[in-house]
């Protein structure tokens, strides 16, 4: 049954049990003052049952919204007392304060529902047997119609041990002294409590303090009124304090949850402000969310170098915690120490540990906090996002770093490749065409008076002109290979296979064009593997494969020669995983000592 | 005339010497990189060095280290230096304060015979040898207050081939003017530029050189 389908169906129950209430009031035969008796219950006993629906709703896993419900229904009780039948008015008389010890229990554990210290056990526990046990003991001396005021047609005890009103009036005694003493207990306890609150949640604590402490002061100076036999007047001046004390409590919880609804929304605003503050350092979150969550113990610590630091790079100990609690922050999400989702609605992945879900910082926080559902997943969500900005900061940060770095080495293989082409030039075809213009020259000389010597100079000048021809063509296609931009990777790689002094085996090119650098990158990359392949590997044989797979290249050149080769040493292979990186691409070297090379690239095509 | 031929590409060289050898002179040694050009000029001790820039190891100036190591080691041989490119600095690193007996031409001048051999036996007799390209570069310089501006096209054409480290006579030849013309050119240009005129070519290179450079 869904939480919602729960409240609506206890709800309609609630309801129900008023106009019963009502009803057995309004039938009875012997109740006076029926009306202002059950508008009373009416009134108290919905307000109850409303306002703790609704806390019940708000807060899911804070009993404080159930017992505030369950007092709702308590607070009908007495109504049995109305009905003619000598067993049910006594169930009414037996059970019908026990409303006053759910009332203090529900005081003593606001707003977390639990009861925190021994004192506070105590006192509950001294409450609940004054309103069960004492009232029952009292019920088997207790003969209505024998009673001081008298009850006129009042059914008679069918439990009634001995109508000895000297011993009801002894229990009845024992009773007022533990309920007086059990107040008196609950005010320390509620002071004790109050005192050391934080201001955020100060402000929804007092309204339900002040109303629960006012009412149950109320209830002992009725008790001792009825001991001392005061007037009627004022007894009844007080029962009218007591009820209309015991209306406000509900709306007193109510007004708690809406201030404390309040104070998270400001406290939040303040914590998203200072964690986007362009100050704000690390030690500067955990203040903002101490503040926010007015859990000045609160601790943050950062997963650094397999430990955990706080902002301050000091060592942080998750052992042992006490009264705290941990939290994780992950990758994908809050989990907690077992690597549990935390249930609060935010969006959490795997457990902490497990792959990607390795803790990024953990906040320590007090145990009560995970009462504060709301207000935690608020702050979970701001201090995730914040957690994440600095994340992203931090990998941007590297990102940049290796950008400079990686664009740095390309200017400069732009460079070296310019200082390559003029060396290339500057020893090759300039050389053999200025020899070639001497050689012409001599020829000229001589062609009158030695043409035979003129012939040979003339021949070789055609063999010289033939190798620069052959030297500017192959270096033009070092350059840029023109069957590349004309015919494709596909054609491109086949005449680098086939101008490779080993054999390679060509499998998978794309036929269809690539992108411009996309196919630029890829040939380049199989050209400078299969130069390497025939330096330095010592292979019998290559293979090249080039696929599109998934709107990328994958380019795998492998060989099965000696292996060993490092990509950070060698510029030719730095120089081509920049030129893949720059495409945004991926650059693999797998070279084991002995076991071959293989190069594996990945270009996307977008 | 006896001559050492250095550079690394084997085929040029082989150029250069096939030159040399139609023009007369006596090439008594070869080298592909500056150490051995220095010990066959030690051991050959000829009156001119054919030298290429750039050689191994460095392919950067070697060429100009190994001349600049013969100019002291073995004043009065002529030091002749080749190179695909003319760089105005290098022109001024290898002339120094003392034009006589070098050269920096472009390699291009080799297959022009007559003015190649012309500016090998200038150099070897302690002449210079400046290629056009150096001198255009630095009269193409533009200079605020440019006294340049004031000569002539004659004279500057004559300034130029001076530059280059021709004598009067030669430059008389080359414009197809007579020498006298030639001196009265030469006079009127030292005038203009305020310079005094020296005795030799080589000075006369120098001076209009640093004026120039200035």
């Amino acid at each position: 049954m869904t939480l919602k389908r729960k409240l609506t169906l206890v709800a309609v129950l609630g309801l129900a049990t008023g106009v019963l209430a009502a009803a057995l009031i309004f039938t009875s035969n012997f109740a006076t003052e029926r009306g202002a008796l059950a508008a009373f219950l009416l009134v108290i006993g919905w307000s109850f049952i409303g306002t703790g629906l609704f806390a019940w709703w708000r807060r899911p896993g804070n009993p404080i919204g159930w017992l505030m419900t369950l007092v709702g229904f308590t607070i009908f009780l007495p109504a049995l007392s109305s009905v003619d039948i000598g067993w049910v008015f006594m169930v009414g008389q037996a059970f019908g304060v026990i409303s006053y010890g759910l009332i203090i229990h529900m005081l003593l554990a606001f707003p977390d529902g639990r009861l925190h210290s021994r004192f506070e056990r105590v006192v509950a526990a001294a409450v609940y047997f004054d309103v069960t046990v004492m009232q029952v003991a009292d019920g088997l001396f207790y003969d209505p119609g024998q009673y001081a005021d008298g009850c006129t047609g009042c059914p008679s005890n069918p439990f009634l041990i001995d109508a000895n009103k000297a011993a009801e009036g002894a229990i009845n005694g024992v009773q007022t002294v533990i309920a007086v003493a059990a107040i008196v207990g609950l005010c320390v306890a509620l002071w004790r409590r109050w005192r050391p609150v934080p201001a955020a949640q100060r402000r929804a604590l007092t309204p339900v303090l002040i109303a629960g402490g006012g009412a149950m002061t109320i209830v002992v100076v009725g008790l001792i009124a009825s001991m001392t036999n005061a007037p009627d007047g004022v007894t009844e001046g007080i029962l009218l304090a007591t009820l209309v004390a015991f209306a406000f409590i509900p709306f007193a919880f109510l007004a708690g949850i809406m201030r404390s609804r309040l104070s998270r929304a400001s406290a939040l605003s303040a914590l998203v402000a200072r964690l986007g503050s362009p100050e704000h350092r690390r030690e500067a979150m955990r203040d903002a969310l101490a503040e926010a969550t007015g859990d000045d113990a609160l601790r943050v610590a950062y997963w650094v170098n397999d430990g955990w630091v706080d902002g301050e790079g000091h060592q942080v100990d998750l052992e042992p915690l006490g009264d705290q609690i941990a939290v994780f922050w992950t990758r994908d999400g809050w989990v907690d120490g077992d690597g549990r989702q935390i249930r609060s609605g935010m969006p959490v992945g795997p457990a902490a540990g497990a792959g990607p879900g390795e803790p990024i910082a953990a906040v320590i926080h007090d145990r009560s906090l995970i009462e504060e559902r709301d207000l935690v997943r608020d702050v979970g969500s701001a201090v995730g996002i914040a957690l994440e900005n600095e994340l992203l900061e931090a990998e941007l940060r590297a990102n940049v770093e290796e950008l400079r770095a990686s664009r740095a080495r390309i200017v400069e293989a732009g460079y070296e490749e310019r200082r390559r082409v003029e060396r290339d030039l500057h020893d090759g075809a300039q050389q053999r065409l200025m020899a070639l213009g001497i050689n012409l020259q001599l020829a000229k000389a001589k062609v009158a008076d030695e043409p035979d010597t003129a012939a040979g100079l003339l021949d070789d000048a055609i063999d010289v002109l033939a190798e620069a021809t052959a030297e500017l063509r192959e270096f033009a296609r070092g350059i840029h290979p023109a069957v590349l931009s004309d015919k494709g990777l596909d054609a491109a790689i086949a005449g680098l296979a086939s101008r490779a002094p080993i054999p390679v085996e060509v499998s998978g090119t794309p036929e269809a064009r690539l992108p411009t650098p996309v196919e630029s990158t890829a040939y380049f990359v199989v050209a400078e593997a299969l130069t390497n392949v025939a330096r330095y590997s010592r292979a019998e044989g290559a293979s090249v494969r080039v696929e599109q797979v998934n709107g990328a290249v994958e380019i795998e050149i492998a060989d099965d020669g000696v292996g060993g080769a490092d990509p950070t040493a060698g510029s030719g292979l730095s120089g081509l995983a920049d030129r893949v990186s720059a495409l945004g691409g991926e650059f693999r070297v797998d070279s084991p000592a002995g076991a071959g090379t293989k190069i594996l690239v990945r270009v996307p095509c977008g | 005339m006896r001559v050492v031929v250095a550079d690394d590409s084997v085929l040029l060289r082989e150029g250069v010497v096939r030159v040399l050898e139609e023009a007369g002179y006596e090439v008594v040694g070869q080298a592909g990189d500056g150490e051995e050009l220095l010990r066959k000029v030690r051991a050959h001790k000829p009156d001119i060095a054919i030298v290429d820039i750039r050689m191994p190891p460095t392919h950067t100036d070697e060429g100009l280290r190994a001349a600049a190591e013969i100019r002291t080691a073995l004043p009065g041989t002529g030091v002749l230096v080749l190179s695909q490119y003319v760089e105005q600095q290098y022109a001024v690193d290898l002339l120094g304060d003392d034009a006589s007996g070098v050269g920096y031409l472009l390699k291009d001048r080799v297959s022009d015979l007559e003015r190649f051999t012309d500016a090998v036996r200038r150099v070897a007799e302690g002449g210079s040898a400046l290629d056009p390209e150096v001198v255009s570069q630095m009269l193409g310089r533009r200079r605020a207050d440019d006294p340049l501006a004031e000569l002539t096209p004659r004279e500057r054409e004559v300034i130029e081939l001076m530059a280059e480290g021709r004598s009067n006579n030669a430059i008389a030849e080359s414009m197809v003017v007579t020498e006298r013309a030639v001196e009265k050119h030469v006079t009127s240009i030292f005038s203009k530029l305020d310079l005094r005129p020296g005795p030799e070519d080589h000075r006369r290179v120098l001076a209009v050189l640093t004026f120039l450079r200035a």
